[in-house]
């Protein structure tokens, strides 16, 4: 039929016309090639840099700051006006992220498994436009419309409830963002070889899907908890604050929180006021640095046999 | 719309099923006798693009067929159709009927899940579960609640034995499927399929990402559960589908231009397209 090498009818087409428009010498030399990778390296060590310099020093303060006067019954003793012990704090701290975990971690899972699995194009765009919108809004404007809707207009009063809602509609974005993003990333082929097998929706799910998509949602579940117990002014607002242990009602119920000892008692004019600002600020890194560890513990433990172990 | 080159063949598998080891025989001898799948005029596309048209082919219980044809010809599309895979994607429009032993399987009273469990699937890419291997042998019989669980440590143990893993894995049968080769998972993905007692498998190009020896194993396992199972295999490994099927059906510009006896559709293709395809001068 045809002969196996076609000759061009047109020579300008031809590879002498190539030769001509791509020349081998102007290429970048190696000398100028190894220059930019040797720049790309020191702007990557730089990176680097930025962000071990601040943690290093803010840890490193933080705790030589505190260790010397730590004392152990700081967790046993409530504050006394100034003085005193972190144990209200502690528990308050702690009963947000049970209460976080539970509301915003089943609201934003949900909204990220629903943006990933289910929604069609256009409710999926506007529901990730609004929680975009969400997670830019600055964490004062959600204490004080938290403050006037939940305290003021609903006579909530400061309280756990009007808190954790606040504090939820915060984190909310981050905890769908990241179940979404992980459930997209569960390779095709599990789902289809399970669909494949004739194992329901549900079942895909469940054993496979969000199995692989887990350390992603928990790295978001981590983050949005590490959110919620450093913040301060959105509690201030709404949660008020509370020498007394937290009462587990939703309305009426202020209660106090390891931030707020720590943005509180650190301007007042007495030592044992400054260093339980700086127990606080010590207690939440180490809560922040279990968090961590207890996510990997976790990952690790449920990717023994996933394609990246 | 494409031109219609050539009148597409209308007996399509007209063969009896224990005539199909037989070579020389010719292709439209009568009716076949007992076909687990047929479709009839069936057309498929995704949005606007007509992807196939005016499919009818009937598959013999027990047999291979090997559905070849170039990139873009269909076989995938038409292959994912028959355990209903593409119902799930964005445009999908279909015609006509596709009957597993004679009821449609878009009859409303088919169960997906159960359809799927007859008509199962293995892919172009091994994919096993980010399970243990003895999870995803099992994962079917589990879903489906198929046996006891005192039974599972002697199922796991007859599919491996059947797919010829078994000893390769018995002794790390609780370790991932992702440190065996990509030829070992193809074949756990089998087990996989396997384990649900399927009638037919629909094989989609399942040893283009194999290494020659794996293909060997792959192959050689399908020819024997042939009996047992009915095979569809999609495959651009014209050897292979020499190798391995009973019939042949090729597919060209969204038509099934020929189906026949494998034999027949190499040694003596009706169609000038098919004799360009299966001679290499194409594609």
């Amino acid at each position: 039929m045809e002969s196996p090498t076609e000759t061009p009818s047109n020579p300008e087409l031809g590879f002498e016309h190539l030769d001509k428009l791509i020349k081998g010498s102007d290429a970048p030399s190696t000398a100028s090639r190894k220059t930019k990778a040797k720049l790309a390296w020191a702007v990557a060590y730089l990176t680097l840099l930025a962000i071990i310099f601040p943690a290093v020093l803010i840890v490193g303060h933080v705790t030589i700051q505190a260790l010397p006067h730590f004392k152990l019954s700081v967790l046993t003793t409530p504050t006394e006006g100034l003085a005193g012990g972190l144990k209200n704090e502690i528990l308050g701290t702690l009963t947000i992220v049970v209460g976080i975990l539970i509301l915003a971690g089943t609201i934003g899972m949900l909204s990220g498994l629903y943006l990933s699995n289910y929604a069609p194009p256009r409710s999926g765009n506007l529901l990730r436009s609004a929680s975009e919108l969400l997670a830019g809004i600055p964490s004062i404007v959600f204490g004080y419309v938290g403050y006037l809707a939940l305290a003021v207009h609903f006579h909530w009063g400061f309280s756990l409830g009007a808190g954790l809602i606040t504090l939820s509609i915060m984190v909310i974005p981050y905890i769908a963002k990241t179940t979404e993003v992980a459930l997209r990333q569960v390779p095709s082929g599990y789902t289809e070889g399970g669909e494949a097998l004739g194992l329901s929706e549900g079942y895909i799910l469940r054993k496979i899907s969000l199995k692989s998509a887990l350390p992603g949602i928990t790295t978001g579940l981590i983050v949005a908890i590490a959110i919620a117990i450093g913040e301060t002014a959105p509690l201030l607002y709404t949660a008020g604050f509370s020498a007394g242990l937290p009462k587990l009602t939703i309305t009426h119920s202020p209660l106090g929180y390891l931030t707020y000892a720590v943005w509180t008692f650190f301007n007042q004019p007495s030592k044992s006021a400054v260093q339980l600002s700086y127990d606080a600020a010590f207690l939440l890194i180490l809560g922040v640095v279990f968090l961590i560890v207890l996510a990997r513990v976790i990952v690790a433990r449920t990717q023994r046999h996933s394609e990246n172990s | 719309m494409w031109p219609r080159m050539i009148e597409p063949v209308e007996h399509a598998a007209s063969i009896q099923s224990d005539a199909l080891m037989t070579s020389g025989e010719a292709p439209n001898v009568t009716a076949v006798a007992n076909p687990v799948i047929r479709t009839d005029s069936l057309d498929l596309g995704f949005g606007s693009t007509m992807i196939l048209e005016d499919i009818n082919l009937e598959f013999p219980r027990g047999s291979i067929t090997a559905l070849i044809g170039p990139s873009g010809s269909g076989k995938t599309t038409f292959l994912r159709s028959l355990n209903r895979m593409n119902d799930k994607v964005r445009g999908y429009k279909r015609a006509g009927e596709v009957k597993l032993d004679g009821t449609s399987i878009w009859d409303s009273q088919v169960d997906l899940l159960q359809l799927r469990r007859r008509v199962g699937m293995l892919f172009q890419r091994p994919n096993p579960f980010p399970m243990s291997i003895r999870e995803n042998v099992l994962v079917g019989v589990k879903a489906h609640k198929l046996a006891r669980k005192s039974d599972f440590d002697q199922i796991t143990e007859t599919l491996l034995k059947e797919v010829g893993l078994w000893k390769a894995v018995s002794d790390r049968l609780n370790d991932s499927p992702f440190r065996l080769s990509g030829g070992q998972q193809q074949l756990l993905c089998l087990a996989r399929a396997l384990a649900v007692r399927p009638e037919v498998l629909l094989l989609d190009e399942p040893t283009s990402a194999l290494d020659p020896f794996s293909i060997e194993l792959v192959e050689s396992l399908i020819a024997r559960l042939a009996p047992a199972v009915t095979f569809v295999v999609v495959t651009h490994n014209l050897a292979q589908a020499k190798r391995l099927s009973h019939n042949t059906a090729f597919f060209f510009q969204g038509r099934l231009m020929e189906y026949g006896l494998t034999t027949q559709i190499f040694a003596n293709p009706q169609q000038p397209d098919t004799q360009r395809y299966v001679s290499g001068a194409m594609g």
